[in-house]
C-alpha cells in the first residue's frame, strides 16, 4: 500500500512537471519552458552558422521548369538567377519565408483581425476594429481583381514558393517567436499577399481628421478654422514644378461646401504615425558630373525588427533588377535595372471620407439615402479566441462602405467609412512586374496606370537620360474642402464624383529645373483643376522646400553629394521659427544660466548634427511655446476630438501676427498675453527643463538626448535595440524619429555601362534574432554609410 | 557500475528518441530506466537528474558552440537577466529536473510488484 502511494505522488509530481514545461503558464507571459529549452527542438536550434560567407545554393522544386540559382553575398542578399518570371517569383517566395516566415505571419495575421488566435482576450478589440475597417473586404476584393489578370501566375508561382518552405520545416527549425507563442506556421495564400498590401494601404493612406476638423469647424466656426486651419500655406514648393501645364479638360466638379452636421462625439482611433513620409528624387545628366541622372529615394516608415524591407536581386533572361521587396509582396518595390530605376514616396491626399448613418430602427438592418430606405449587408465576423472559443461580432456594409465607429443606443450617431483601398481598381502585380522589367520612360508610365492605392509618388530615371515623377494613385474627385469633414450619409450628393482620369495625374518629364522631387508635400499648385486634400492638414511643410531649394542650387552633382542630402539634417521649421522666437526675449530679463541657452540657440546653425545643443534646446522651447500659444484648443481636446493648427501656422503667427487672440492665455483673465509672453515664459520653462537634464549629469548634446528604438515587430526587448544614437529631425531630409525614419536609403548613378548603386537600410537580412544578419547593417545606418549594390551578371 | 550503465543509457536512448518524438520522451525513457534499475527512491531520481542535466546541457553547449551563442545571450534575458552560458545550465537543470521525476517514478512503479 506504501509503495503505491509513493508511486502515485511521484508520478503526480512528475506529470504536473510535464504539463508545466510544455504548455504556456495561464495568466503569464512565461511561454512554455520545456518546449522551448529543451536543446532538440527549443530555442538551441534557432542558431545560426556561417552565414556571412558568401555561398551559392540552388533550388529544385517540382513547380519550377528548371532549376533556380542563388548566390548569397556577404550581407545574406540573395541574387536569383532563374529560367522564367515564375521560378524567380517562386524563389523570391521560398528566401522570403526561410529568412522571415515569422513576420510574413504576424503581420498578415494583423492585418486580417487574427492576432487572438494566437494572443487571446487583448487583442480581440485590435481584431475586431480590422474587421470593421474592411481589411480583409479590401484583400479580397483584390485577390478577385488579380485572378482575372494574367499576371497572377506570378502571385501563385510566389505562394508556391513560400508553402514549398513551409512544407519542409520541421518544428525544431520553426522561427523563435513561434516557439515563444505556442502556435504553428500555416500555408501562405494569395489572399495573404493582399493582406499585405492592405496593411501598407493603412499604414500609408488611412490618415485623416475628418471628426476632428468637425469638432473644430463646430467649436469655432468657419472664419477661426480657415485662419488656424488653412489648407494652403505661402510658398510652398509642390511635387509638380508651377510652370508645368495642366492641358486637358477636367471632369466637373460637384459645386456643394459640406454643411454643419454637429459635434462627434467618437473616439478617434490610433492613426498611423503623421510623420511617416519620404523622400525621392532625380537629377537629370545637366546637373550631373557624369552627364548621366541619378536618382534617390528614402522612405520614412515605422522601424522595426525584422526591417519592412528585404534586398534581393532576380535575374531572368528578360529583365536583371535590384532593389528592395516587401515580406509578402513578389517582385521589387523599390529599385533599379540595367538601364532605369524608380523610387516611391507616399501622397499626401486624403483618400478617407467619413458619412453619418441614419438608421431606420434599432435593428440598424436599414438607413436613409435620399429618403429611401437601403439594405445594409450584415456580415457576420468570427474569432477564434484563444482560450475562450468563438467570439462573434457583426460589421454592416452600407453604400458608403463598413460602419467602423459604432454607438449601440443611438440611431444616427454611426460612421461608415469610404476608403479607396477597400476596392481600388488598380493592379499592383502588374505595376511591378512592368517597373521591374521597364527599359524606357514609356514602359514606366504604362507600368504605373496600374497602380491605384496606396497613391505614391513614383519617381524614374534612365540610362538615356530621362528623369521623371508621377503622383500616382487612385484620387477621389471633390468639391473644395469636401471631405475634410465628416458629411451626412443621408445624401447621395455626398459621395465622390468619381476618380481623377489617370492621365490627368500630375505628372512631369525632364523639367527645365534639372530634377523632379517630392517629398509627401502638395502634389501640385492652385493650377491643377482638383482640388488637393492633405491627410494630415498641411503635412509635409519642411522637407520638400528643403529639397527643392538645395537642389535648385546644385551643379556637377557626385554620389557622395546624393549620400550628404539624404543625409541632411538641415532644420528648416528652427531656421523659420527661431529668429522670430529669440527677437520675442527680453534678455534683460534673463539668470545667468538662461542667458547661456540663450547665446547657444543664438549662435545655433540649425543643423541637427550629434553634438549640437540648438536641437535640444529649439526643441523643448518650441514644444512649450506651442502647447502655452495652444491652450485654448488644448482645453477643447479635453472633451472633444479636435485638430491642432499646424507649425506652419503657429510660426507665421509667431512672425507676423504676435498679438494674435489665441497667444492669450486662457488662465489669465485680467491681462492679455501676447507673442512676446508665451516666447518669455516658455524660454523659462524651457531653460528650467535643461538645466534639469543638464544636472542628471547628460551631455547637452543631440544624439544623447534623442535616442531611437527600433523595436523588434513582436516587442520583445531582449529582441530589440534602443538607445541608438542618430542625428537628424523628423523636419530635415534625414528624417529621424524617435521609432521611425528612413527605412532604406538607395541611389542609382546611371553611366555607359551598368548603374552604380548603393543601398542600406536599418537592419539584416534575417529575420532570426539568432542570427548574425538580423541587425548587421543598424551601425552602419546610423552614421549614414553605404553598402555597394551589385547588379550581378548571369553566368 | 549499475548506475553509470544507467545514466549511459538514458543518456543515449535520450539522444536517439529526440530525433524523432517531442521533448517530454525524456519523461518516458527516464521512467522505463528508473523500472530497470529499481534503486531507491533519492538515488533513483538523482539517476535521472544527472543524465538528462548531461544530456540537454550538453547539447545545449554543442549548440551555443556552433551558432547558437546570439540566441542564448537573447534568450537569457528574455527570461530573465541570465547570460548564455548561465542558460546552459537552466537548460541542464530543467531537463534533470523531469529526468530525475522520471527515473524516480520510473523506481517507485518497479517497487509496487
Amino acid at each position: 500500500m506504501k509503495s503505491i502511494l509513493k508511486f502515485g505522488i511521484s508520478a503526480l509530481i512528475c506529470l504536473f512537471f510535464t504539463l508545466l514545461l510544455n504548455n504556456p503558464v495561464p495568466g503569464t507571459q512565461i511561454p512554455p519552458l520545456g518546449k522551448i529549452l529543451n536543446p532538440f527542438t527549443g530555442f538551441w536550434k534557432n542558431g545560426e552558422q556561417n552565414t556571412v560567407e558568401p555561398e551559392t545554393v540552388y533550388l529544385e522544386n517540382s513547380h519550377l521548369t528548371e532549376k533556380v540559382k542563388i548566390i548569397f553575398d556577404r550581407r545574406r542578399v540573395p541574387h536569383i538567377f532563374a529560367a522564367n518570371t515564375e521560378d524567380a517569383l517562386f524563389a523570391q517566395g521560398y528566401l522570403l519565408a526561410q529568412h522571415r516566415l515569422w513576420q510574413m505571419d504576424i503581420s498578415t495575421r494583423s492585418a486580417s483581425g487574427r492576432l487572438s488566435e494566437i494572443m487571446g482576450t487583448k487583442t480581440l478589440e485590435r481584431d475586431q476594429l480590422q474587421r470593421r475597417r474592411g481589411m480583409v473586404f479590401a484583400a479580397e476584393n483584390a485577390v478577385n481583381r488579380w485572378k482575372t489578370s494574367p499576371e497572377f501566375s506570378f502571385i501563385e508561382a510566389y505562394t508556391n514558393g513560400v508553402n514549398a518552405f513551409i512544407e519542409q520545416l520541421q518544428p525544431a527549425d520553426y522561427p523563435i517567436e513561434f516557439k515563444l507563442l505556442n502556435y504553428q506556421p500555416e500555408p501562405w495564400t494569395p489572399l495573404k499577399t493582399a493582406l499585405f498590401n492592405k496593411a501598407m494601404a493603412e499604414m500609408l493612406s488611412r490618415a485623416n481628421e475628418d471628426i476632428e476638423m468637425t469638432n473644430v469647424r463646430e467649436l469655432l466656426g468657419d472664419a477661426v478654422t480657415a485662419d488656424l486651419y488653412p489648407q494652403l500655406y505661402p510658398g510652398e514648393s509642390p511635387i509638380i514644378p508651377n510652370e508645368v501645364a495642366f492641358d486637358f479638360t477636367p471632369v466637373d466638379l460637384p459645386e456643394k461646401n459640406p454643411p454643419f452636421i454637429g459635434l462627434i462625439e467618437h473616439k478617434v482611433y490610433r492613426k498611423p504615425p503623421p510623420n511617416l513620409g519620404s523622400n525621392n528624387w532625380a537629377v537629370s545628366g545637366s546637373k550631373t558630373a557624369s552627364g548621366y541622372p541619378i536618382l534617390c529615394n528614402d522612405p520614412h516608415l515605422g522601424l522595426t525588427l525584422p526591417s519592412i524591407w528585404f534586398e534581393l536581386q532576380i535575374n531572368t533572361p528578360n529583365s536583371n533588377v535590384y532593389g528592395v521587396c516587401l515580406p509578402g509582396v513578389p517582385g521589387i518595390v523599390i529599385g533599379f535595372n540595367e538601364t532605369s530605376a524608380w523610387g516611391v514616396t507616399n501622397v499626401g491626399h486624403d483618400v478617407v471620407d467619413w458619412y453619418k448613418i441614419r438608421w431606420t430602427d434599432a435593428k440598424k438592418e436599414k438607413y436613409i439615402v435620399d429618403g429611401q430606405e437601403k439594405s445594409a449587408e450584415l456580415k457576420i465576423e468570427a474569432y477564434e479566441v484563444k482560450g475562450q472559443g468563438t467570439v462573434y461580432d457583426t460589421v454592416r456594409y452600407t453604400h458608403w462602405g463598413p460602419v467602423v465607429h459604432q454607438q449601440p443606443e443611438k440611431l444616427d450617431q454611426d460612421l461608415a467609412m469610404r476608403w479607396v483601398a477597400h476596392n481600388s481598381a488598380g493592379n499592383e502585380l502588374k505595376t511591378f512586374h512592368g517597373l521591374n522589367t521597364n527599359k524606357s520612360y514609356a514602359d514606366y508610365r504604362a507600368a504605373i496606370t496600374n497602380f491605384a492605392s496606396p497613391a505614391q509618388n513614383i519617381v524614374y530615371a534612365n540610362k538615356q537620360g530621362d528623369i521623371g515623377i508621377t503622383v500616382q494613385g487612385q484620387l477621389p474627385i471633390r468639391s473644395v474642402e469636401q471631405g475634410m469633414v465628416v458629411q451626412s450619409g443621408e445624401s447621395a450628393a455626398a459621395g465622390w464624383k468619381g476618380f481623377i482620369p489617370m492621365d490627368q495625374l500630375p505628372h512631369v518629364k525632364n523639367p527645365a529645373r534639372g530634377f523632379v522631387s517630392s517629398a509627401n508635400q502638395r502634389s501640385t499648385g492652385t493650377a491643377y483643376p482638383y482640388p488637393y486634400l492633405s491627410m494630415h492638414g498641411g503635412f509635409e511643410a519642411y522637407r520638400g522646400r528643403t529639397l527643392n531649394r538645395k537642389l535648385d542650387t546644385m551643379e556637377q552633382i557626385t554620389v557622395t553629394d546624393m549620400q550628404n542630402l539624404q543625409t541632411d539634417v538641415y532644420g528648416l521649421k528652427a531656421a523659420e521659427a527661431l529668429p522670430g522666437m529669440l527677437a520675442l526675449v527680453d534678455e534683460t530679463k534673463l539668470s545667468e544660466l538662461e542667458k547661456k541657452y540663450f547665446d547657444l540657440l543664438k549662435n545655433w546653425d540649425y543643423q541637427y548634427e550629434r553634438k549640437a545643443s540648438g536641437p535640444i534646446l529649439f526643441n523643448s522651447w518650441y514644444t512649450l511655446f506651442y502647447k502655452k500659444t495652444w491652450d485654448e484648443i488644448y482645453a477643447l481636446a479635453e472633451d472633444n476630438e479636435v485638430s491642432f493648427p499646424r507649425s506652419r501656422r503657429t510660426i507665421t503667427l509667431l512672425n507676423e501676427v504676435p498679438d494674435h487672440d489665441f497667444f492669450d492665455i486662457q488662465e489669465t483673465k485680467d491681462t492679455k498675453e501676447t507673442a512676446k509672453d508665451i516666447a518669455q515664459l516658455s524660454f523659462t520653462e524651457m531653460a528650467g527643463k535643461v538645466a534639469s537634464w543638464e544636472t542628471d549629469g547628460k551631455q547637452l548634446e543631440w544624439s544623447d538626448y534623442k535616442k531611437l528604438s527600433i523595436n523588434h515587430i513582436g516587442f520583445i526587448p531582449a529582441f530589440s535595440r534602443s538607445d541608438l544614437e542618430v542625428e537628424g529631425d523628423p523636419k530635415t531630409l534625414n528624417a529621424i524619429g524617435r521609432t521611425w525614419g528612413p527605412s532604406w536609403r538607395m541611389i542609382v548613378a546611371f553611366g555607359p555601362g551598368k548603374p552604380k548603386a548603393y543601398g542600406i537600410y536599418p537592419g539584416g537580412q534575417s529575420g532570426n534574432p539568432g542570427s548574425p544578419n538580423y541587425d548587421n547593417m543598424l551601425e552602419d545606418w546610423a552614421e549614414g554609410k553605404y553598402y555597394e549594390l551589385e547588379l550581378m551578371d548571369r553566368e | 557500475m549499475k548506475v553509470i550503465l544507467g545514466i549511459i543509457g538514458m543518456i543515449v536512448a535520450g539522444l536517439l528518441a529526440a530525433q524523432f518524438l517531442p521533448w517530454w520522451n525524456i519523461v518516458v525513457i527516464c521512467f522505463i530506466a528508473g523500472a530497470i534499475l529499481n534503486m531507491d527512491g533519492w538515488k533513483s531520481f538523482l539517476c535521472g537528474l544527472v543524465a538528462i542535466f548531461l544530456l540537454w546541457g550538453l547539447s545545449a553547449g554543442w549548440s551555443f558552440h556552433h551558432g547558437s551563442y546570439i540566441i542564448a545571450n537573447r534568450m537569457g534575458s528574455l527570461l530573465g537577466n541570465v547570460g548564455g552560458v548561465a542558460l546552459m545550465f537552466i537548460t541542464g537543470l530543467v531537463g534533470g529536473l523531469l529526468g530525475g521525476l522520471g527515473s524516480m517514478t520510473g523506481g517507485f512503479f518497479r517497487r509496487i510488484f
